[in-house]
């Protein structure tokens, strides 16, 4: 059980984030964010020391405002200690080849999910994520 | 009668050039040039001369030579070469291959051949800076189907993955309210998606601008509108009035006007506060001296300065409270513009909107 952070513009795909997350009974310990500053602000304002071991954030690509890309380039400005608290899984509509190679870029960038999202898919990738 | 046609003929031979304008001053503005020199300052000058004449045969510089560079700097002047000499094909094959010459004229020249080279080469200008503008065109329309490819993949692709989604997770769930729970959220993604489409359609009806402009009946308008959102009025508590002050007969394209109206009136709905005891939506519509002015004002959360020229852009998006394609405001620039009129934007952030259209009667 790890805490969760889900970030999408779209208010629904963040609830339907959440259900998959709560039915797949691997967190109840689920916050979304519709704006990715605001996801930022959050793990900002965390003290190192409260930090749980490992919290799963899933991330959009694209939404207006602040977009995935630019979320990740701001996370990589976060001291490392507080980094590598956190894996990261992108979770979007965009297969493009292009997005995925630019994805592929960023270490920090554990997995990708191709929308639409399913138990399984969660499942399978969350098991591949946590057994490095 | 004169067209605005500017013609530059270049010849060392003064009474070559003194014909030359005799027989055409009265149709075209003709500028002669003594030496390749000159011809530069002119043109200079007057960057938009449609067609350059030049003599083959000049003391510092041959016409080939000297189209070959004008080419590079004046590469929309249409180049015609003259010459006297006749049978000096190697001069022509060199003109033809390095000065790119429309036509090849030689000395003497009937006025009548003069006239039809001049017709042609006239025709050859029009026809590639059409075609040049029609690439523009193309281009434009193309950035735009890139955008839009874009966004149908995020705002088609979206919803339907959350109804694929949500249906699927609802097969491994027992419990009665969860399900009821997940099938409202496949309701309001079909909804989105519906949203989405019907903004694409108005998308394409204002592109194809095919109006039928009538008379615009406003009483039996304000009505239709005070019944459409008759509901989302009470639901969200909002105050929605409408006042009219018609002076004259306006006529317009119906369907526009309340793609515009409807589009502008849905948004002044639903950038309503969260939080707040007077909520009001309200429209003004005036007709005088032959303009129609329609106010939408509203008591929601504002606009900040800094969006105000990007919202009518398309796929623009300066909220994420609400959920939006990016298209509405687009779509009532694009009609308001298509009809004539102007829109602009008065706004404070976290006090209201007003949104003013001003349409001329058609």
């Amino acid at each position: 059980m790890y805490p969760f952070i889900v970030i999408d513009d779209s208010p629904l795909d963040c609830l339907i984030v959440k259900k998959i997350i709560s039915f797949s009974g691997k967190s109840a310990d689920i916050v979304v964010f519709n704006d990715a500053n605001k996801a930022l602000e959050h793990i900002r304002a965390l003290a190192i020391n409260q930090l749980p071991p490992l919290t799963i954030i899933t991330l959009d690509i694209m939404m207006p405002i602040m977009d995935g890309f630019e979320f990740l380039e701001q996370f990589l400005t976060l001291p490392e200690t507080v980094q590598h608290h956190f894996k990261i899984i992108i979770l979007s509509l965009s297969n493009h080849p292009y997005t995925i190679k630019r994805l592929q870029g960023y270490s920090i960038v554990e997995a990708i999910i191709e929308k639409p999202i399913t138990i399984e898919k969660l499942n399978s990738t969350l098991a591949g994520v946590l057994r490095e | 009668m004169k067209e605005d046609i500017k013609i530059l003929y270049v010849d060392d031979e003064l009474n070559n050039l003194i014909s030359f304008k005799a027989s055409l001053r009265n149709k075209y503005k003709i500028f002669l040039a003594e030496n390749v020199g000159h011809a530069y300052d002119i043109l200079r000058k007057h960057p938009d001369m449609r067609m350059v004449f030049s003599d083959q045969h000049m003391p510092e510089e041959s016409g080939t030579a000297f189209f070959e560079t004008l080419r590079k700097e004046f590469p929309n002047a249409i180049r015609i070469l003259v010459t006297g000499y006749t049978g000096d094909l190697d001069a022509v094959v060199e003109a033809i291959n390095r000065g790119n010459v429309f036509r090849y004229m030689k000395k003497p020249w009937k006025t009548e051949v003069l006239l039809r080279i001049i017709a042609e080469a006239n025709q050859h200008y029009l026809a590639s800076s059409l075609l040049a503008e029609k690439n523009r065109e193309l281009e434009r329309a193309y950035v735009e189907l890139d955008k839009f490819a874009h966004s149908v993949s995020h705002d088609i692709r979206g919803p339907l993955a959350g109804i694929m989604s949500a249906a699927q997770l609802a097969k491994d769930i027992d419990n009665p309210d969860e399900i009821r729970e997940i099938l409202t959220i496949i309701g309001h993604s079909a909804e989105r998606l519906d949203r989405y489409i019907l903004n694409v359609h108005d998308y394409y009806s204002v592109r194809r601008g095919e109006f039928s402009i009538s008379e615009i009946d406003f009483g039996a308008l304000s009505n239709d509108l005070l019944e459409m959102y008759e509901a989302s009025a009470s639901s969200r508590e909002v105050q929605f009035v409408i006042k009219l002050n018609i002076k004259e007969i306006f006529t317009s394209d119906e369907t526009g006007l309340r793609l515009i109206l409807t589009n502008l009136i849905s948004n002044a709905f639903k950038y309503q506060k969260k939080k707040s005891d007077e909520r009001l939506v309200e429209v003004v519509i005036e007709v005088n001296k032959g303009i129609a002015t329609f106010l939408v004002k509203d008591t929601g959360i504002g606009i900040k300065e800094h969006y105000f020229s990007e919202i009518f852009n398309i796929f623009f998006r300066a909220s994420l409270d609400e959920p939006g394609s990016g298209l509405g405001l687009y779509n009532v620039k694009s009609m308001v513009n298509k009809l004539g009129g102007s829109i602009s934007v008065e706004s404070e952030y976290g006090v209201g909107s007003i949104f003013k259209v001003e349409l001329p009667s058609k």
